[in-house]
């Protein structure tokens, strides 16, 4: 699993590469949070992302809410097919677009 | 052992934890009928056996708990109402389960006795249960789906799943999307929402944790037990409900009323997903909220409700209460969670083993040490003989259980005893914190059970006889266990009629114990029944007075290094006292030498050593005894209860021990000090050998045996009856 963040002034885009999954959670969990802290916008690229679980959606989610609360700009920018496939399982689209 | 076999070892030690929780629950519920808690437990019990066994292919057990976990799911979906009649059905399949599994772990087929048992039981347990089986059809489906009596019906065809899935879940190797998932299989999913309300801050959020719920409406031509079963492995530690297509509206509130977010947002996300229309939602709620201000009519938070506001946002006040009240309710729940550790019994035991060897070893260090006169060596050896200390008595500890556990046991067995003799029996516990060994409690359950039925069966009597005795009506038997000097003392009290010291006497004579004009004191009288064969009872009932009882409890105990001796008071009662040794394994000695060998008296028996005075010597071979500060202390000279022939010494001493409130002196020639030694015992041969109870290995090599003070004092004390 591979995370990569690319600052553009105030954008961050991360990209998630590999596994997405619990036993990454914490490093994801980091990357996450630090950028936002950082940055005005966190975009995360999840184009290379070849598997996802419940664990990696929840950090999308809590990416979400962390955003709306420190009034940050967050979206998910794109998906692999694995990642679009549980996050439309999971009706979550809307609520990372 | 391979791993099924030790996945099976495993079942049967779990099944058995959750066989006891269940029979304390449903004793519980006997009082009690409707602590939901305890219903849950007994349904969880039952379900996680069913589950384990299911999983072994044990099919007996699976089969049968399968049949009580659906009588279980029933009485706590409230559907049928818990009673006596109902408690003694489940208590009596309680047994059977346990019946089973002991024969599973024999890999025995079922008996004839048990199959019989297992038809019986299902039989009696169908009689309770209604038709359950084939596709659920519309009318059988809302009346199955709530307690609360079918109003309207919903209509959407579709199921409507909650799922909460434990906090642990992720941690357990499981993913709610493969349950998600699955339901794709089996039907359609007409709406999904994901719930993260549960999610804390960045802070506390844990991303292993799984902080996400579901509310999901699944189109299905299944019926309930397909759907039932995609749970099955989570069910346990997470919430689910099913509501089925045509619910009724109430059975909707009454899910998103269980469940921790808010209701309104809940309420939303059902009419979003076609469970209800909007217009049952508000209906439904609001006459809710009708019922419930009318049951608390005379509540001050009855008026309140009174005041209902209807605003365009829909915030009816009440509503908003109990979302409030829901929100309390999920704060800090923080549950103690007992930390607990299960250890392989056979570790532990070779770890004190392995202790044991280090105290004797850091013991030698320590004296080859003080030889050596190194200053800085003497001081390390002694902090390690410290640590040694420190760790002896560490792992001691760890093998102590508290002896409630046990007596907790004996409810049941008062209560069946209660109804097989038709006696009113109250059982009393007290010192249930008092710890000791767990070999030993295991070890002391059965005498344990046997002079409780005593108790019950022969010392108390009938309610009658209590009355005309001017005792209550209740009979009481006690259970009682406190530390004494070194040993733990268990009584068993009963309030009955007592030990007949004349029937006993003559049963004595008549067996040949007691000869004809033998003065006998109390405590020898009450000690023959222990004798094999004595029972002076006059019918043999079902439980004892087959006089094989008491002498298997006394060898026992004694097995235990332990003894047993009885009190009583004609009318009023007996007790039966038992006292253990607190540990089997280490313990801290105090040496003595007599002759060329030496012994190793237990420390905690040990008052004082004096040194025999030159007065008391020469007259002390003409008596039994000798006065010590006024007392007449009897005494001992091991060197010729050891028949030992080596030289005289010069100088003798007096050790004086205790035990039950007894003193006797041991004369011996050397005095050497204390010792911590691993007990080693010595095996069948010098089993019968008095006195000792045991052998060590010294720090030199040699071996020092142990001496059992108990029956030395009684021997001293036959000693002395016989010269006086």
């Amino acid at each position: 699993m591979d995370i990569k963040t690319e600052k553009d002034g105030q954008r961050a885009t991360v990209r998630i590469a590999g596994e997405m999954t619990i036993y990454h959670a914490f490093n994801l969990k980091k990357a996450v949070i630090d950028s936002l802290a950082e940055c005005d916008e966190l975009l995360l690229d999840l184009s290379e992302v070849s598997e996802i679980d419940t664990a990696g959606v929840q950090i999308l989610i809590l990416a979400r809410r962390e955003a709306a609360g420190l009034n940050k700009s967050f979206r998910v920018e794109r998906m692999s097919a694995a990642a679009e496939e549980l996050i439309s399982l999971y009706r979550l689209k809307n609520l990372l677009n | 052992m391979d791993e099924l076999a030790l996945a099976k070892q495993t079942f049967i030690t779990e099944s058995g934890e959750q066989l006891e929780e269940m029979e304390r629950s449903l004793l519980h519920l006997e009082n009690s009928p409707d602590d939901q808690d305890a219903i849950n437990s007994l349904f969880r019990s039952a379900h996680t056996i069913k589950g384990s066994s299911g999983v072994l292919g044990l099919e007996p057990v699976e089969k049968f708990t399968h049949v009580v976990e659906n009588l279980l799911s029933r009485i706590r979906d409230n559907e049928i109402r818990i009673n006596g009649g109902i408690i003694e059905l489940l208590l009596e399949c309680r047994d059977h389960i346990g019946t089973l599994i002991a024969l599973a772990a024999a890999n025995n087929e079922l008996t004839e006795e048990a199959a019989k048992k297992d038809s019986a039981l299902i039989e009696r347990l169908s009689l309770l249960l209604p038709e359950t089986n084939g596709a659920e059809t519309i009318k059988s489906a809302s009346e199955e789906s709530g307690a609360i009596p079918a109003g309207k019906t919903a209509k959407t065809d579709a199921w409507h799943l909650s799922l909460r899935f434990s906090r642990n879940v992720l941690k357990d190797g499981l993913d709610p999307l493969s349950f998600i998932n699955y339901l794709g299989r089996i039907g359609e999913i007409v709406s999904l929402t994901a719930i993260h309300e549960s999610m804390p801050s960045a802070e506390e959020m844990d991303p292993e944790n799984c902080y996400l719920g579901f509310e999901i409406d699944l189109k299905s031509d299944f019926d309930k037990k397909v759907i039932d079963d995609v749970f099955e492995f989570v069910r346990e530690e997470s919430t689910i409900h099913i509501l089925p297509p045509f619910s009724a509206v109430e059975s909707y509130i009454h899910v998103i009323e269980s469940l921790p977010e808010d209701t309104l947002l809940l309420g939303e996300i059902l009419v979003s997903g076609g469970a209800l229309t909007k217009s049952e939602l508000e209906e439904a709620l609001m006459e809710q909220r009708e019922a419930e201000r009318v049951l608390k009519a005379d509540d001050a938070k009855g008026s309140l409700l009174g005041e209902i506001l209807v605003n365009d946002g829909m915030v009816y006040p009440q509503v908003v209460e109990a979302a409030l009240d829901k929100q309390k309710k999920n704060q800090s729940i923080a549950a103690k969670e007992a930390k607990t550790i299960r250890i392989d019994a056979e570790k532990l035991d070779s770890l004190i083993n392995l202790v044991g060897e280090l105290v004797i070893a850091s013991a030698n260090i320590d004296q080859h040490a003080g030889r050596i006169k190194d200053a800085g060596l003497i001081e390390s050896a002694s902090s390690m003989l410290r640590l040694v200390e420190e760790i002896r008595e560490s792992s001691m500890v760890i093998r102590m259980v508290p002896i409630g556990e046990t007596f907790s046991r004996f409810n049941r067995v008062v209560r069946d005893i209660s109804r097989e003799c038709e006696k009113d029996i109250d059982l009393k516990i007290s010192g249930g914190e008092t710890e000791l060994d767990k070999t030993v409690v295991e070890k002391i359950t059965d005498p344990l059970m046997h002079l409780v039925r005593n108790a019950a069966d022969h010392g108390l009597e009938k309610t009658e006889e209590r009355l005309k005795a001017g005792k209550s009506a209740k009979g009481t038997v006690r259970l009682n266990a406190y530390h004494d000097a070194g040993s733990i003392v268990i009584e068993v009290i009963d309030d009955g009629r007592g030990l007949n010291k004349d029937k006993i006497l003559e049963k004595g004579r008549a067996v040949g114990l007691v000869t004809e004009g033998q003065q006998l004191s109390d405590s020898e009288l009450f000690g023959l029944i222990f004798q094999p064969g004595f029972s002076t009872a006059d019918k043999i009932t079902k439980l004892s007075g087959r006089g094989v009882g008491m002498d298997v409890v006394k060898k026992n105990i004694e097995a235990l290094r332990g003894t047993v001796e009885v009190e009583s008071r004609e009318g009023e009662g007996a007790t039966v006292r038992i006292r253990l040794p607190l540990t089997l394994a280490i313990i801290d000695g105090f040496m003595v030498g007599v002759g060329g060998s030496s012994y190793v008296i237990p420390l905690d028996m040990v008052v004082e050593c004096v040194e025999l005075p030159e007065s008391e010597k020469r007259i002390v071979r003409d008596r039994s005894y000798i006065n010590l500060r006024g007392e007449a202390l009897p005494y001992i000279r091991l060197r010729s209860f050891f028949r030992e022939e080596s030289e005289k010494a010069e100088y003798e001493n007096i050790i004086i021990v205790k035990y039950a409130g007894q003193k006797v002196g041991l004369v011996v020639d050397e005095l050497f000090g204390e010792v911590q030694t691993v007990i080693k015992s010595l095996g069948k041969i010098y089993k019968e050998v008095k006195g000792i109870s045991g052998a060590t290995i010294m720090g030199n090599g040699r071996v020092a045996l142990i001496l059992d003070i108990p029956r030395l004092i009684s021997y001293a004390e036959e000693e002395e009856a016989e010269t006086a």
